[in-house]
């Protein structure tokens, strides 16, 4: 395959060549960029939150009265949630992971930590039977004891004395050393220290999708009878009746009551993740308007160029120039074009993020997306042009010996 | 001359009647992805009140200071926080240094209607002084706002949404009728007409794209009774135990806005600010960053809180690079399209066209496509947005075409059909006469 000739007919041809060039640069830098976000994005909705998300649900209560009214009326709403048909477990809370509002609180390490750092953690409070509800996964230490769930006095700083915290807050505080039976500190003035770790679990996320410290959470044995919820799990398949019936039952011990913000895992789940699914999708969608954009301009320049060089192919054919020949003539020639578009769109797609990452705060795109944006535009010229090659491998050499 | 060139280009279109579908129908997807970016950026940066926008500040007040750090940073410089402390807020509103002062905040209660048939449901009530209607000319229906005394005296009293006032009365003027929330009575002193700015700019932390609240109580009355907060709390330093201590503490939850008349009013205001700044200071407060202690205008404001997300931009800078590799190739396809059409561009130069008649009778041709294109755009664009809103209903209000964006959809695609024509319709008219004849 000789390129020179390919080369002098393009030079022919500088500004068709170099439209469709181009527009193979621009589209580069576009779907290198945009699948980048696609691919980044769809981690992120990926990530486990550690919990059995298919089967739980939270919803809020507003108990009135004194303290002590409010503490006895939730003990005994709780009570009548657990056994609701279908309700395998349930437990007054605070937050839940993905729910989108929640505690957090600075953690600090104790006079023996050493080497290790501080954190930022999100708060969830519960009882001794919210890992099971939750499904957590207990890698180290134990689980809260009944006698060490308390009630939380308005207003005082929450001190537990025990915690149990994920395996990713444990790392951050700790590094390799072995975070049970450590002292650390939460929601409290520097210095004051008070809180041992009992436990940790291999994962629990936070209840904010776009913060910082996605996997650093914390368990405390709390209540709270200020604005507190119900964290239920029911049988598998069995979310959506069971909903129903623990609204009912609610409902059925004082109706004048209010059951607020009733969601399930996944609901929450696909709220978190709204905007990232419309990026997503979005993205996707210009990613294949372009290819096809791209791939009609293609078509279209090739298909000229066949028709306007049918004499020169009759003649090449009637020199002995086989049909496989000029169909890689054609070949060659799109693959030259993408050559030039891909050195350019290269250079574009890296301006283009470089831009994007100053002015946007996007990530910068990993030098492979470029490669992988190469071969798609190259794959992509070569199937467009694949048709018309066809036909100008079918002219008949016979077409040069008559007049046109 | 005109009706006919686009005689000729039309029966050009029909030629080829699936390249020219394929050209309009790129030129359309092209057009319509930039116009579904814009539109919904253009609505997401409106400005929420036009004709006052200038005149409304937000109450910067910077006493942040985690390790001597700033509340945050907004293109690289550090930015006051989002919102204030209750003595800050306090101290400002007594001050009444401003033609208007509004500290407002955002609780939950209980809904307790006492129609049969209605369950009790949790609300979102905004707790304000009310100057905070006339302040963003919040329009009412029935009544009006409870008096500055009422506020003093912590009166039981409510303004319902437009919404809400359906909900509870069916639509009738309420207005001194009693509603109960969370165990108990308020009166109506007011319903409030349809309002729903976008953004909701006088409450930026409790959602930007949110509808506003559907109550609206006495602030003073919020305070006394220790309503339960429905926004961010955010403290720097442990507020200690007990209320008192709370309220006196440095977290941040109430929001601010002062409405300032003219450049004399602004500048005096700030002049204020900067004593109150040194009386802190004096009083062993932080303050560290005196400058950021100041009245923030809306606009301003709007884009420190990132209002438009990144998001948006990022989908527009796409989308308008979509639209320029549309414009490439409606060129690309022209060119190969006239210049096929040699053979008859020389029989016409031959027989005494002139190149300028040429010239314009292929812009026009491509005009015409770009007409077409434009169509096609438009419905495009239409079904984008229908997209668009069922993507995030948080941008459902933006998500929607009106006639200055209807007339820039169609410039714009003219003018990138006419632009994608200028090359070809030039390579066409430049073709030699004896040449062509001989050839074919």
């Amino acid at each position: 395959m000789r390129k020179s000739p390919i080369l002098a007919a393009l030079l022919q041809h500088k500004v068709a060549a170099g439209l469709i060039a181009a527009q193979i640069a621009l589209t580069l830098a576009i779907i290198a960029n945009a699948l980048y976000i696609v691919i980044d994005r769809t981690q992120l909705m990926a990530r486990p939150s550690g919990v059995v998300e298919q089967e739980l649900f939270v919803l809020g209560l507003t108990p009135e009265g004194s303290a002590e009214q409010r503490r006895a009326e939730l003990l005994a709403d709780l009570d009548a949630v657990r056994r609701v048909p279908g309700v395998v477990g349930a437990y007054l809370t605070n937050s839940m992971p993905l729910s989108g509002g929640g505690w957090s609180s600075s953690v600090v390490l104790g006079p023996d930590g050493a080497g290790g750092a501080e954190s930022n953690t999100a708060l969830y409070m519960v009882d001794e039977t919210a890992l099971g509800t939750l499904g957590l996964n207990l890698v180290a230490g134990r689980n809260f004891e009944p006698g060490e769930v308390q009630w939380h006095e308005a207003e005082k700083p929450l001190r537990p004395d025990v915690v149990i915290i994920t395996q990713a807050l444990a790392e951050r505080m700790f590094g390799d050393e072995p975070a049970v039976g450590r002292m650390i500190g939460i929601s409290g003035v520097r210095g004051e220290v008070g809180s041992r770790v009992i436990g940790v679990v291999e994962r629990l996320v936070t209840p904010w999708t776009d913060w910082g410290r996605f996997g650093k959470s914390t368990l405390i044995p709390v209540r709270s009878d200020g604005s507190p919820r119900i964290a239920v799990r029911t049988r598998p398949d069995a979310l959506q009746q069971t909903v129903k019936a623990v609204e009912e039952a609610l409902w059925a011990r004082n109706p004048q009551r209010v059951v607020d913000g009733l969601r399930t895992m996944p609901e929450m789940r696909a709220e978190q993740h709204r905007g990232d699914r419309a990026l997503v999708f979005i993205m996707i969608a210009i990613t294949i308007c372009l290819l096809a954009v791209t791939a009609l301009g293609i078509v279209g320049q090739a298909s000229f160029w066949v028709t306007q060089r049918t004499r020169q192919i009759g003649v090449r054919r009637a020199l002995g120039a086989t049909r496989g020949q000029i169909l890689r003539y054609f070949q060659a020639e799109n693959a030259i074009i993408a050559g030039f578009g891909i050195v350019v769109g290269v250079t574009l797609a890296y301006v283009v993020n470089y831009w994007m990452a100053e002015n946007f705060g996007a990530d910068r795109l990993p030098w492979f997306y470029l490669p992988i944006g190469a071969a798609i535009v190259l794959l992509l010229g070569q199937v467009a042009v694949y048709a018309p090659a066809r036909r100008a491998a079918a002219v008949p050499p016979a077409i040069a010996t008559r007049s046109a | 001359m005109f009706a006919y060139y686009v005689r000729i280009a039309l029966l050009g279109l029909k030629r080829q009647p699936v390249l020219s579908a394929l050209m309009v129908l790129a030129i359309g997807v092209g057009v319509a992805t930039a116009m579904t970016a814009l539109t919904v950026l253009q609505r997401l940066g409106a400005d929420p009140i036009p004709h006052k926008s200038e005149r409304l500040f937000a109450l910067g007040v910077d006493n942040w200071n985690t390790n001597g750090n700033s509340w945050g940073e907004v293109d690289g410089k550090a930015v006051a926080p989002d919102l204030l402390t209750h003595k800050d807020a306090m101290a400002l509103l007594a001050a009444d240094r401003a033609r208007r002062t509004v500290i407002a905040y955002s609780v939950s209660v209980a809904v307790q209607p006492e129609k049969e048939g209605l369950r009790p449901y949790v609300a979102a009530a905004r707790a304000t002084v009310p100057d905070f209607f006339p302040m963003f000319d919040v329009p009412f229906l029935h009544g009006g706002p409870w008096s500055e005394a009422d506020e003093a005296g912590r009166a039981r009293m409510v303004v319902l949404s437009k919404a809400t006032n359906e909900r509870l009365f069916g639509g009738e003027n309420s207005v001194g009728r009693r509603i109960r929330l969370s165990d108990q009575y308020y009166t109506v002193v007011g319903v409030l007409d349809a309002w729903a700015p976008r953004p909701k700019y006088y409450d930026l932390s409790t959602g930007a794209m949110n509808d506003p609240e559907p109550l609206f109580i006495p602030l003073s009355l919020a305070i006394a009774e220790d309503l339960a907060v429905n926004g961010n709390i955010s403290c720097w330093e442990s507020p200690g135990e007990g209320r008192a201590s709370f309220l006196a503490s440095e977290c941040i939850w109430l929001n601010g806005w002062v409405e300032l008349p003219d450049d004399a009013a602004v500048a005096a205001f700030r002049d204020f600010l900067a004593g109150y700044v040194a009386e802190q200071r004096q009083a062993g407060r932080a303050f560290d960053r005196a400058h950021l202690t100041a009245p923030v205008p809306l606009r301003e404001w709007l884009h420190l809180r990132r209002v438009v997300p990144d998001d948006m931009r990022l989908f527009t800078v796409l989308g308008f690079a979509f639209l320029l590799v549309c414009l490439l190739n409606a060129g690309t396809l022209l060119l190969a399209k006239f210049l096929r059409r040699s053979g008859e561009i020389g029989l016409r130069r031959a027989v005494g066209a002139s190149k300028r008649a040429l010239f314009a009778q292929y812009l026009t041709e491509s005009s015409v496509v770009g007409f077409f294109g434009a169509f096609v755009g438009l419905l495009l664009t239409v079904g984008g947005l229908a997209g668009v809103r069922s993507l995030s209903p948080h941008w459902s209000e933006a998500a929607s075409l009106d006639l200055p964006m209807l007339a820039t959809c169609v410039v714009i695609a003219i003018t990138t059909s006419v632009l994608a024509g200028v090359y070809p319709a030039w390579r066409a008219s430049n073709v030699a006469p004896a040449v062509q004849l001989k050839t074919s």
